[in-house]
């Protein structure tokens, strides 16, 4: 069948009418000499039995009455039928009674066996038996036996007639077909033709001869439409592309054009954001330097004018400045956390400890007022939880400092709980709440208070101060933290401000932290010693140098364990802090050949390790060290692990106070005089410079205390100064407020070394 | 062939036994036939051959008027001819064979066949004078019986059993006879005048 596929339409419909006609013919001529042969056959059954019949009849008495003779007679008469070749009667035994023979045949084969009634065909012959009835029974049979010879030569001419019929109707099919098949393959080839010379020579110009109006005419139709409508096509493409060069080109300089835009405005944007951030960068001073000049002639003034209508215009200009003032702090604050420039600083903090400084920063000013400052903080809140300390506390005086400034009276209450986060014992949740009983926040207004520049409804300007910043700046913090804050209040009853803080990791505890209590590192003295610091990063070699300023402790150090070994064995210090994570030869390595020396074997080695994991302290415990450090390491904890192995005494405890180290006894003697200083003129000025909260005049306060720190040789004294006018000069305004508050403490601090010394 | 050997019907053992005597007295026995003697044999052959020419005569239809049967009398000195009680309760044509022996005094008008077993030329002549009229098929044995006005008569020739049969006898007695038989006969003319 593919081959026939792939034949020419012209030998297709050849193929097909060959196929059809030869068929036709065929089936057609065998059934005709079918039906020829079997009429014929028939027509001489018929035939031999009436014969046979009319011979039965008439034997029956010749039967009946055994006379063969006229039997005889009566087959005789077969002889009109030359094609007859034998005939006999049998008797109703079987036997033959009776036989002919076509006289032409000279052998007589025998008779055949009688059979039923009926014909049969043999070999050449067709034998015809018919049963001889009397009465009831059969009294004879009559047997014919038809020669077909020369019916068979007969059918095989008739059979040579057909075959040439059939040839010559195939010769005049033939004939036919080829020109008949012309009528559609013709104009087929034509369109084929048509089409190849199209695609070859790609001329949609030539158009398909049609001629007659059937199917393959409305082909040929189509084609042509087609055809028309590629031409067509193809003279509009060819067109565009004429076209499209000066297209391209105008379009190549359009876009030059828009990227020229583009960079400008680009440009543009980049400097005006430049501006943006020079401005907020100088406004700082720009704005502060006269707005200082305008508050400090105003305070000058102010001992000047007795008159109380000029004191209250007075009044008005400082208070004004002030605001001012914070104003444009906190809105480089907030520029500052809008542009995403403050980073956290995470890192092991004792939220006890800030609370308690909150509460020692506001008692103050909470008193002023009369408030009862609360604060009621969870005791089972860990003493170490990852946070970023400065923010915490920035926002913590925010709210404080908002709620001081809207309550008049009853109380301020902060309070502080865990909330423990299943299957995860290494966070918690963290929750702080700040209540007043201030003058509330209308409904209407509670979502808009986060909002910058939005202060609380019917809020007076005048009387409350403030910029509107605080509470954005606040929302802000505490967002970056990834923590949420609420506001409920009811006005004139008070407000309450809920702070989560969520997945608050939990630092692993400080190893003997239950000793904490028992040990001050304060109180210790350490006597004469040489103390070994192998770390690699100078700035812990000179932390943990610093810490140790006051004491007689002196240290060699290494960068790594290479030059760590021959120290040793050089010096043998008392102790070695090691840090674990050194360039090349590691710690444990490092403390595993120091002790492997028999010289050295002795010394005390403790690791230091940048925050530690559980597997990596009980690695540390099993590698012969005598004990370890977490980074960043803290005084105490260092002067505990330290005094394990140096000798030391302890100092009398003095009170709640900082530890100040001991002085010198030239310093001690002029102790008394700086103290009367501070005391007096100092704590004037301290006071007003608090009170009027000047960048400028607390940084020069600042200055004022490290010259006279240096006067005296105090240097705590110079140690406040100095982070003063730096928390000034930078603007840290928490940072500076503490600083400033804790001037009191300081002089307390100075009184009881005095009376320590008597 | 077993099958129909068992289920012979009484006809067909006629025939059958008719042709085996005759084949017997062809071939067998030409000298027993050709005596003057008759054997059973030889009866029974005729005996077959006068039921099968019941077969082939049409009688008028007043002949059976009376009763359907076929009444067959013999007369006979012959103790041979008894077998042709065999014919007894044949049936043709649906009619009823009855066989007969003729006794003197009997009433002859019953029968439908006669058979004169006997060369008694007188007797014959008598009888024959009789039956005239009457549809009774006559059949002898004797030389000139056919001549006499007898209508069958058969004869032997070269071994064979044969018969001759008087046209116009039959004519006369209103019997038909069948072609088939003629054509097996000899042809007979001639009555008793």
């Amino acid at each position: 069948m593919g081959a026939f596929r792939d034949l020419s339409i012209k030998w297709k419909l050849k193929t097909i009418i060959m196929l059809t006609s030869g068929v036709t013919i065929l089936f057609a001529s065998v059934a005709f000499i079918f039906k020829d042969v079997t009429a014929f056959r028939k027509a001489i059954r018929d035939d031999l039995s009436s014969l046979a019949q009319v011979i039965g009849l008439n034997s029956k008495g010749a039967l009946v009455f055994l006379d063969q003779r006229t039997a005889e007679r009566n087959l005789a008469a077969l002889r009109a039928k030359p094609d007859i070749f034998f005939a006999c009667i049998y008797d109703m035994n079987g036997n033959v009674f009776a036989a002919y023979y076509r006289q032409e045949t000279d052998e007589k084969p025998p008779p055949p066996a009688l059979r039923k009634e009926g014909h049969y065909y043999e070999g050449n012959y067709l034998f015809m038996f018919q049963q001889i009835p009397l009465e009831n029974e059969i009294i004879g049979t009559v047997c014919i036996q038809y020669d077909l010879s020369r019916m068979n030569a007969e059918l095989i001419q008739s059979i040579g007639i057909f075959s040439g019929i059939v040839v010559i109707a195939f010769v005049i099919a033939w004939i036919l077909s080829s020109s008949l098949q012309r009528v559609i393959s013709e104009p087929i080839l034509n369109l084929t033709q048509t089409a190849k010379a199209v695609s070859k020579e790609k001329d949609f110009s030539v158009r398909a001869e049609k001629h007659s109006q059937d199917e393959i005419g409305i082909l040929i139709d189509g084609f042509n439409e087609m055809l028309a409508r590629i031409q067509s096509r193809d003279n509009l493409l060819k067109k565009y592309r004429e076209h499209l060069e000066e297209q391209v080109s105008l379009r190549t300089a359009e876009l030059h054009q828009a990227n020229r835009e583009l960079l400008a405005a680009k440009e543009t944007a980049e400097s005006a954001n430049r501006a943006k951030s020079e401005f907020l960068a100088s406004m700082s001073h720009e704005i502060r330097t006269p707005l200082n000049a305008v508050l400090g002639f105003s305070d000058l003034l102010n001992s000047l004018i007795t008159d109380k209508r000029q004191k209250n215009y007075l009044e008005s200009i400082r208070s004004s400045g002030k605001s001012l003032l914070t104003l444009i702090n906190s809105i480089l604050d907030l520029s500052k956390i809008e542009a995403r420039k403050i980073e956290l600083h995470f890192e092991p903090v004792d939220p006890h400890a800030i609370f308690n400084e909150i509460k020692r920063i506001f008692s103050l000013k909470a008193s002023e007022k009369n408030l009862d400052f609360i604060i009621d903080i969870a005791q089972d809140i860990p003493k170490r939880l990852i946070l970023d300390e400065l923010r915490l506390r920035q926002i913590l005086i925010n709210l404080i400092d908002n709620a001081i400034k809207f309550t008049e009276i009853g109380y301020i209450k902060i309070s502080a709980e865990k909330e423990d986060i299943e299957n995860d014992t290494d966070h918690l949740n963290l929750m702080i709440v700040l209540e007043d009983t201030g003058i509330g926040i209308p409904a209407g207004s509670r979502e808009e208070i986060f909002e910058a520049f939005k202060q609380g409804y019917g809020q007076s300007t005048k009387r409350y101060g403030g910029t509107g910043l605080g509470l954005t700046i606040t929302k802000r913090l505490v967002e970056i933290m990834g923590g949420f804050i609420s506001v409920q209040s009811e006005e004139g009853k008070g407000t309450r401000f809920d702070i989560i803080i969520p997945r608050v990791s939990i630092a692993p505890d400080e190893v003997q932290s239950e000793k904490d209590d028992a040990f001050d590192s304060e109180d210790i003295i350490f006597e004469k010693a040489l103390v070994m610091i192998v770390d690699d990063i100078e700035s812990n070699r000179e932390l943990i140098k610093e810490y140790f300023r006051q004491t007689d402790v002196t240290f060699i150090e290494a960068e790594d364990g290479e030059k760590a070994i021959p120290l040793v064995k050089q010096y043998k210090p008392d102790i070695i802090l090691m840090d674990i994570r050194l360039p090349g030869m590691d710690g444990y390595k490092t403390a595993k050949l120091i002790l492997g020396d028999t010289e050295t074997a002795a010394i005390p080695i403790i690791a230091l390790t940048a925050f530690g994991m559980k597997e990596e302290r009980e690695k540390i415990m099993h590698s012969g060290f005598q004990g370890f450090l977490s980074k960043p390491i803290q005084q105490s904890e260092l002067f505990r692990e330290v005094a394990r192995f140096i000798k030391y005494s302890k100092k009398e405890k003095i009170g709640k106070a900082e530890a100040i180290e001991r002085l010198p006894s030239e310093v001690m003697e002029r102790l008394p005089d700086a103290i009367g200083a501070l005391e007096n003129e100092v704590m004037e000025l301290w006071k007003s410079t608090r009170k009027n909260h000047f960048f400028d005049e607390i940084a020069s306060f600042g200055h004022q205390m490290k010259l006279l720190g240096e006067k005296y040789s105090l240097d705590v004294l110079i140690k406040f100064g100095d982070d003063l006018s730096n928390q000034a000069g930078q603007f840290d305004v928490e940072n500076m407020n503490i600083t400033l508050d804790t001037f009191p403490e300081l002089i307390e601090k100075l009184k009881s070394l005095l009376q320590e010394d008597r | 062939m077993k099958d129909s050997l068992r289920k012979i019907n009484p006809c067909r053992k006629i025939g059958r036994l008719a042709f085996v005597t005759a084949w017997c007295l062809m071939m067998l026995c030409p000298p027993f036939a050709r005596t003057e003697t008759l054997s059973g044999l030889e009866y029974q052959v005729k005996s077959g051959f006068i039921y099968n020419f019941a077969k082939f005569v049409e009688w008028p239809k007043t002949a059976f008027e009376k009763s359907d049967t076929i009444s067959l009398c013999f007369a006979s000195d012959n103790p041979f001819s008894e077998a042709l009680y065999e014919l007894n309760d044949k049936i043709i044509s649906g009619r009823k064979i009855t066989v007969k022996k003729y006794e003197e005094g009997n009433d002859i008008n019953t029968c439908n066949i006669f058979f004169f077993g006997t060369a008694d030329k007188e007797f014959i002549q008598q009888k024959l004078i009789e039956f005239e009229n009457r549809s009774i098929l006559t059949v002898g044995e004797t030389e000139g019986f056919a001549q006499m006005g007898g209508i069958i008569n058969f004869f032997m020739e070269k071994n064979r059993l044969r018969f001759e049969v008087n046209v116009e006898a039959a004519r006369k007695a209103g019997l038909k006879l069948s072609s088939q038989l003629l054509m097996s006969a000899e042809i007979v003319k001639g009555g008793q005048e």
